[in-house]
């Protein structure tokens, strides 16, 4: 990646950064509005991409953020009020933004351009009314200080701003459209001789007059960007205007982002909050490509595995200590192994936060008032599973303000406040995360869903199940509720799909009704990492099988009287039917069926089966790794793991092969009616 | 990519061709070690400059304090336009 | 420990922009075959298999290369000229060939069983024919040329087309086929 690149990246990642913030702003706004550090806040974020965009030359996300900064000025100004309409306003013109940002050439801009249009027309009353005050054409735009004063403006740079593509010369060009830039003293001190000299590094420094109108907070703007590359002092040397006490004479500061925290003009509260987010932010982070983590991950994978390899050695060596070292080394190992998957933790309050604009969308469209609480935010997990469990939480926040919500109308009827509610909740539990969308709507009806199940020949009519199996048909392909059953009967729309997508994730997904909130909860159980898991090895003709331990109930060796004829389909495991899945026969492997057979129980969404293989190995800790290519069209094995001994063993699907056995099953019911075979028992 | 230097030894004139950035840092410096330890350098044509950054301008500077033979320094010439405007955005005048 | 990747017949080529012309040959069956170097990593001996089920029978298995997890595959089955016989001068060449299954679109390493590996030659593009039409028993696509060596025809494989991914993903759900002879 060349220089500039980079830079376009971290402008990239910033104005998403920025945009998301802004996002929340806006909706917490809405209940919050009169709190001047929001409306501060909301002008930076759109304030520092107009600045940053401005550095590149991105003239199409200048010009349409100068309007919404010139807005949002106002408003901080309290010269408008922001109503409902106008914070709908500004969240489209924040999806406009960030459609803009991520066009990468200026031309390619133009097929945006009539959206901006529209929202730059609907902006026009909240930015023209002030009367001339505000001249439109200016690219210097007042911002705070209405007068001009001259500042001085320190600038040291790191040592790397030139590799970084960071050039001071663009920094001071573009410091121009915020004023007058009276002179410029470049600092050759450190620049060497010829023959000491690195040519990419920079040894130059700049100190600077400018006689501006911006105040500090927007000349430091300019430098964001770059803020770990450039440490900006600004002094006003004769000020003309009033100015911020708390801003005026500010001691240098190593990091621009503490100082743009203190804020706007007067109020002794607000300093003492962003006092309080000084503090909070004293724990420090820096930025690290997703791919050199995810890099990283995978050596402590090879490094697990090999640490594997030598304690199988070192034991079958017999050695002391060797066995002692290798014991010891495994220890590291596996401190290493937690600490490198916990740097890819990431607190799923982000993910969460998304849902508030979703909700306010949804209930807007339906004409519901729907508020989403929500708690356990902090909770981590794995970034990889973050990504991949925003589709079907979607799905199911949508869901629930859909067909868990009533409507206004309904629930005063019902003597509920017509305020609906969605609960986004998570937290942890034995290894797994757990997330819990819950809606306080009229929960789910047995009968109504029995009935519709039987219509669709999802069970039979003498079927036996517990409230539990009857609510978790409708994760059921085919169980599609087209008609309106009741106000509750859309839920089966999809469902199936977020279970497939849940499920992909090794998670599961369960229905609860009475709810959280008396309506009804979804509850995702998923594991904190897809990197490794904890796995019970077994093996079947020349290949060994891992299950995911999270899966297996029990393992038995069958005694001789139990050990099974070759067409017997279930045992009786302790007063339960369990129908087994015979792995030998269900992947046509050949070879000799052992004399001995034993049973791995494995669960899975309250069903049960008896997986039989060769030989139960034991249980192993082992990183997966996904089967992909020519194998993506393979059902029954979830991926594969490297063993100790470099052998590569398969991960078997079990979901998936209780669904392939239960199918089969079906199929044969249906041909043979007098052979009445049990369900899959439910546990 | 051509070459950003042009140095010739019977005139002591060591041309800029082109752009003066931090792409081509390296091995501007390179060619300017390799003319001023020829001992003949004796001046920078900057005609041909097309584009300064921060990095072409610390290139100006050190080969501006480069001295010759009897303490003579070299000098720079030729300031092209977008050389002026680069020094000018820094504040450094162009003496000739 | 029995792992491939230590083979003392372990022959790595090493890439370099000259080799356009160079190719790999090696034997399947009675056949002499070549591959552009380009496409080749590595060749290790053979050995330390796992049998993926429910695949094709062209599908051998997977092997662990130095922690990655490669598919093998028999290209005698691919030709439908039937499983070939491991003997002692097998090996797996282990090529890289474009990926094209979902988002995957980058070069995957996928191992092919030869039955002999013949030298590296250098086959100059004006001793390259065309494929012929008919007449070499192979589909058509899968041939890149025919190269002239010494008087003799080499097929030239077009690997990328011979191993594509999504095809060869599309033929694994032959699930239901029956398949024996599978385990040793």
């Amino acid at each position: 990646m060349t220089t500039m690149a980079t830079a376009l990246q971290t402008f990239l990642d910033e104005s998403r950064e920025l945009l998301s913030d802004m996002e929340l702003l806006l909706l917490a706004m809405e209940s919050r509005s009169g709190e001047p550090e929001l409306q501060n806040a909301l002008f930076r974020c759109v304030h520092t991409i107009k600045g940053s965009a401005g550095m590149f030359g991105l003239d199409h996300v200048v010009d349409f953020t100068h309007v919404v900064e010139n807005v949002l000025d106002r408003l901080r100004a309290g010269e408008i009020a922001l109503s409902r309409d106008l914070a709908n306003l500004l969240l489209r013109c924040r999806d406009h933004i960030s459609l803009l940002v991520e066009v990468p050439e200026p031309s390619e801009a133009a097929a945006l351009q009539p959206g901006g249009v529209v929202l730059l027309a609907g902006l026009e009353p909240f930015h023209s009314c002030a009367g001339s005050s505000h001249a439109q054409t200016d690219s210097t735009e007042p911002v705070a200080a209405e007068a001009s004063r001259k500042c001085r403006i320190d600038i040291r740079i790191h040592a790397d701003a030139l590799r970084h593509g960071m050039d001071p010369l663009g920094f001071i060009r573009f410091l121009g459209t915020l004023g007058d830039v009276a002179a410029v003293r470049t600092l050759e001190e450190k620049l060497p001789v010829l023959g000491d000299m690195d040519p990419e590094t920079c040894y130059l420094d700049f100190e600077i007059d400018l006689v501006t109108s911006a105040d500090r907070i927007a000349i430091e703007n300019i430098f964001e960007l770059a803020s770990d590359l450039y440490q900006i002092e600004v002094q006003d040397q004769c000020p003309v205007t009033e100015v911020d006490p708390v801003a005026a004479p500010l001691p240098a500061q190593p990091d621009t982002d503490e100082s743009v925290e203190s804020a706007a003009p007067g109020a002794e509260e607000q300093a003492d909050t962003s006092q309080q987010n000084r503090r909070r932010k004293q724990v420090q982070h820096f930025r690290i490509q997703a791919d050199k983590l995810d890099n990283l991950i995978n050596l402590v994978g090879e490094l697990v595995i090999s640490s594997a390899a030598v304690s199988l050695g070192a034991e079958q060596s017999g050695d002391t200590p060797a066995r002692e070292s290798a014991a010891n080394l495994n220890l590291l190992v596996e401190a290493i192994r937690d600490s490198s998957l916990d740097l890819r933790m990431v607190p799923i309050g982000e993910t969460f936060q998304r849902f508030q604009r979703v909700v306010r969308d949804v209930a807007s469209e339906l004409g519901k008032d729907i508020e989403l609480v929500v708690t356990g935010a902090d909770t981590e997990l794995d970034k990889t599973v973050v990504e991949k469990i925003g589709d079907p939480l979607t799905h199911l926040v949508r869901n629930a303000c859909d067909h868990g919500v009533e409507a206004p109308a309904a629930r005063s009827q019902k003597g509920k406040p017509t305020r609906g509610r969605v609960h986004l909740n998570a937290y942890h539990e034995s290894g797994s995360i757990i997330i819990e969308v819950s809606d306080d709507g009229g929960g789910l009806s047995r009968e109504r869903i029995l009935a519709k199940a039987m219509e669709r020949e999802l069970v039979r009519p003498d079927a036996v199940l517990t409230d539990q199996d009857v609510f978790n048909l409708i994760f059921e392909p085919g169980f599609s509720t087209v008609e309106q059953v009741t106000n509750l009967s859309g839920r089966g729309v999809g469902m199936d799909v977020v279970r497939r997508n849940i499920e992909s994730l090794r998670g599961t997904v369960e229905l609860v009704s009475p709810g959280v909130l008396g309506g009804t909860t979804f509850r995702i159980r998923l594991p904190l990492t897809l990197a490794i898991i904890d796995g019970f090895m077994a093996r079947v003709g020349d290949a060994t099988y891992v299950v995911p331990l999270e899966m297996v109930v029990e393992c038995t060796e069958l005694s001789a009287e139990q050990q099974l004829g070759a067409e017997q389909h279930y045992i009786n495991l302790r007063q339960e039917v369990l129908p087994l899945i015979r792995l030998r026969a269900h992947f046509k492997l050949s070879g000799e069926l052992r004399k001995r057979q034993n049973i791995i129980v494995v669960r899975h969404g309250g069903q049960k089966a008896g997986l039989i293989v060769d030989e139960l190995l034991g249980e192993n800790q082992t990183v997966i790794k996904p089967l992909g290519g020519i194998f993506s069209n393979l059902r029954g094995l979830s991926g594969s793991t490297i063993l100790g001994n470099g052998q590569v063993a398969l991960i078997l699907d079990v979901p998936t092969l209780i669904q392939q056995v239960a199918r089969q099953e079906d199929a044969a019911n249906r041909g043979f009616q007098s052979h009445a075979r049990p369900r899959l028992s439910a546990s | 990519m051509k070459d950003t230097l042009r140095f010739s030894p019977e005139s002591g004139c060591l041309a800029v061709v082109g752009e003066l950035t931090i792409y081509q840092a390296k091995a501007a410096a390179e060619g300017l070690r390799s003319a001023f330890a020829s001992g003949q350098l004796r001046h920078v044509d900057l005609a041909a400059v097309t584009e300064l950054d921060a990095a072409g301008l610390q290139w100006l500077l050190v080969a501006a304090r480069l001295t010759v033979n009897d303490g003579e320094p070299v000098t720079l010439t030729n300031h092209s336009e977008p050389v002026c405007d680069a020094l000018a955005l820094a504040g450094i005048e162009v003496s000739s | 420990m029995n792992q491939p990747q230590t083979s003392a017949e372990d022959v790595r080529i090493a890439e370099s922009s000259g080799d356009q012309n160079q190719y790999l040959t090696f034997q399947i069956g009675h056949e002499m075959f070549a591959v552009g170097i380009l496409h080749i990593r590595e060749i290790i001996e053979y050995g330390s298999l796992t049998t993926v089920p429910m695949m094709p029978e062209f599908v051998r298995g997977v092997i662990n290369l130095r922690g990655s997890v490669v598919p093998v595959i028999d290209l005698s089955a691919r030709f439908g000229r039937g499983e070939s016989t491991v003997n002692r001068r097998s090996c797996i060449v282990i090529l890289e060939v474009e990926g094209s299954t979902g988002d995957e679109d980058q070069l995957q390493e996928v191992g092919i069983i030869v039955d002999a590996v013949s030298e590296v030659l250098e086959i100059p593009p004006t001793e390259i024919e065309p494929a012929p039409g008919f007449g070499a028993r192979i589909r058509a696509d899968f041939i890149a040329g025919m190269g002239k060596v010494q008087g003799q025809f080499v097929i030239l494989l077009n690997v990328d087309q011979a191993l594509n991914t999504r095809e060869l993903a599309e033929l694994d759900s032959t699930v239901d086929a029956p398949r024996d002879g599978y385990d040793s």
